[in-house]
């Protein structure tokens, strides 16, 4: 390997203004490598300048020898540079700038993936389509998703507790749906096919808007239209129920309604109310409010300025048994009063409303000497079913007793009597003769025996560590357990009989 | 080349992020706004955090994968590229496969999981490259030049 020149032959460096003239001072210069390399390989250094001769043993680097000048004298320590280094007044080596480079780049992509991640959890946080900071915006929001179709945004917004009553109950009942072949097996509950709402000019009255008391605010609608266009043919239903009712069904066209805001409330003479509920510190709209708000203006009524306190139990049997008490004491307030305030706080808002128009009731004075229960966890909460309850009334006890899918009740002066739920397709066909078609009375049975498996009671639910019974979802379990003692078969049976 | 690829590739990806995934009447929303309807979704608690975490973190995944190869360390850079990719390609795949909501006022919507998945692929293949470029690089050091 040769540096610079290569083959060892002479080296003079053409542009180097010192390269003509005797180096000044006794400072000696050593040839400029390029890149700093150091001398190898035997080759003999060339003088510099002048042709002043270097001593030093030839072929070795340069390191460490001392010099002489051109006068002769040594050159006091002067004479030795590091390779690599630019002869004075030279131009400087490049210095590498990759550290700078590097840090330059990381620290944008920090910049940017910061900006980005930062943008994306905002996005993400579920606090974004919870509540508002005020009633009005709330029940803008919902208009404006009802009418832009935007169902999840609806579902999302709703109170927490209406919101996860309306989904539940939406699973649970497509779910049952597509197992009797009434829904194809692809429908989502969540998609809800053919139907497609449409709003324009959307007003509220803000400075109309009532406040009815520290967590409940009507806000006014005063103008604007919504549309709501339905098709049926997208309904996900299976073809032999679209066969079944094809002439009934108009399958073909689409129905469009559109329901004029302004026009409404210029017929009604008030505007339409729109309910906000605060929850948490935050302001959701509320259906179950709405719709209360609705009757009370229709009843020409107004919202009772205090409502029930809620008053739960320590457990859901035990909520279930308080319920039962107090409805045997017609103690009308107690029995709102267990109701949970997250589901049902509209009833425990209009309580003091209810407790008037049902007025005073006299106790049935029944006495409750017994209630055990059997508990399951179901959607939403605890479902409590009766296993033993035993009343007295009139001076008479009565005990129901439930074993497996029996029931047995001693009933004073008639003895024991017992059913299973194999046996009430055979109660039916003697209590009904034979006016029942058979088909009718196979799915009576299967329906009933369904609910005696299953077992009667009510779902209870935890709110804020205590619990309540939940009037909604004890329906949705009722009307399940029918639904789960129909067959599909029993589908295409209701069909025919409708047919004839 | 490859890393030209897999850079296009996380820049293509990330940006279908934030194109509309889902949806609902003639409101759209992108991956990160359908994460926070996770609590909606029956997606709360450990799984939703855990979801919402793993898909957020893609962000900083690129940025570390892109990081890694400025720094000259191209290995873990396609390493952590390859996962990139596996895990955005995943979800937009399946997002693609279920994105049929035609009539539905409800479903998801394709542009986002289209373009996720194309960068997705974009990215696994440019960071393969780099792997097996780096690979034969140094297979060629250690074996000397002839």
């Amino acid at each position: 390997m040769s540096y610079p020149g290569g083959g060892g032959g002479q080296w003079q460096p053409q542009n180097d203004p010192y390269g003509q003239q005797p180096q000044q001072g006794g400072y000696q210069q050593q040839p400029q490598q390029p890149g700093g390399y150091p001398q190898q390989g035997g080759y003999p250094q060339q003088p510099q300048q002048g042709g002043y001769p270097q001593t030093g043993p030839q072929g070795f680097p340069q390191q460490g020898f001392p010099q002489t000048g051109p006068q002769g004298f040594p050159q006091q320590g002067y004479g030795q540079q590091p390779y690599g280094y630019a002869p004075m007044g030279g131009e400087p080596p490049k210095k590498k700038r990759t550290g700078l480079v590097v840090t330059a780049v990381v620290a944008v992509l920090l910049l940017i993936g910061g900006g980005v991640t930062f943008f994306a959890l905002k996005k993400a946080d579920p606090g974004s389509n919870a509540g508002q900071d005020t009633p009005a915006v709330a029940a803008k929001n919902l208009v404006e998703q009802l009418g832009s179709g935007d169902v999840v945004g609806i579902m999302a917004s709703l109170a927490p507790a209406e919101a996860a009553l309306s989904k539940d109950y939406m699973e649970s009942m497509t779910k049952e749906m597509k197992r009797l072949e009434i829904l194809k097996p692809d429908a989502d509950p969540n998609k809800l096919t053919g139907v497609e709402f449409k709003s324009e000019n959307i007003k509220f009255d803000e400075a109309a808007a009532e406040k009815v008391n520290d967590h409940l605010t009507i806000n006014k609608l005063v103008e604007g239209k919504i549309t709501i266009t339905s098709d049926a043919s997208k309904i996900p239903l299976t073809d032999k129920l679209v066969d079944a009712l094809g002439d009934d069904l108009n399958l073909t066209s689409t129905k469009s309604e559109t329901l004029d805001i302004t026009a409404e409330v210029k017929k009604r003479g008030t505007p339409i109310g729109i309910a906000s509920i605060k929850v948490d510190d935050k302001w959701y709209p509320s259906a179950f409010y709405t719709i209360a708000n609705a009757v009370l203006e229709e009843e020409k009524l107004k919202w009772p300025s205090q409502g029930i306190a809620p008053q739960g139990a320590g457990s859901a049997e035990e909520a279930a048994k308080q319920l039962v008490n107090a409805a045997l004491d017609s103690d009308l307030t107690k029995v709102i009063a267990l109701l949970p305030p997250d589901e049902a706080g509209v009833l425990q808002d209009l309580g003091p409303l209810l407790l008037k128009e049902a007025g005073t009731q006299k106790p049935t004075g029944a006495k409750l000497n017994a209630l055990e229960t059997d508990v399951k966890d179901v959607t939403g909460g605890k479902q409590v079913t009766v296993k033993k309850l035993s009343i007295t009334a009139e001076g008479e006890t009565m005990t129901i007793t439930r074993e497996g899918d029996c029931y047995s009740a001693d009933i004073p002066g008639e003895g024991t009597q017992k059913l299973c739920a194999d046996e009430i397709t055979q109660l039916i066909q003697q209590q009904g003769g034979k006016n029942i078609p058979a088909d009718a009375v196979e799915i009576i049975g299967r329906v009933a025996s369904s609910v005696m498996k299953t077992g009667v009671g009510v779902v209870a639910t935890e709110v804020d560590g205590k619990w309540y019974v939940s009037p909604v979802r004890s329906y949705y379990e009722l009307a399940l357990s029918l639904f789960r003692g129909f067959e599909p078969k029993d589908v295409d049976a209701l069909i025919e009989l409708l047919k004839k | 080349m490859g890393a030209a690829i897999a850079a296009v590739g996380l820049v293509t990806s990330i940006t279908g992020t934030f194109l509309p995934w889902l949806k609902s009447g003639s409101t759209t929303r992108d991956s990160y706004e359908v994460l926070s309807l996770r609590g909606f979704a029956g997606l709360d608690g450990v799984a939703g955090t855990v979801v919402t975490s793993v898909w957020v973190g893609l962000t900083p995944l690129a940025m570390i994968a892109v990081g890694l190869y400025v720094v000259r360390f191209p290995r873990f850079a396609g390493c952590a590229a390859i996962l990139f990719g596996t895990i955005s390609g995943t979800v937009a795949l399946v997002a693609t496969v279920q994105g049929d909501s035609k009539g539905s006022l409800v479903g998801i919507s394709t542009a986002g999981p289209i373009t996720t998945l194309a960068g997705a692929v974009l990215t696994i293949v440019g960071a393969i490259t780099v792997l097996t470029s780096t690979r034969r690089s140094a297979v060629r050091t250690s074996g000397g030049n002839p």
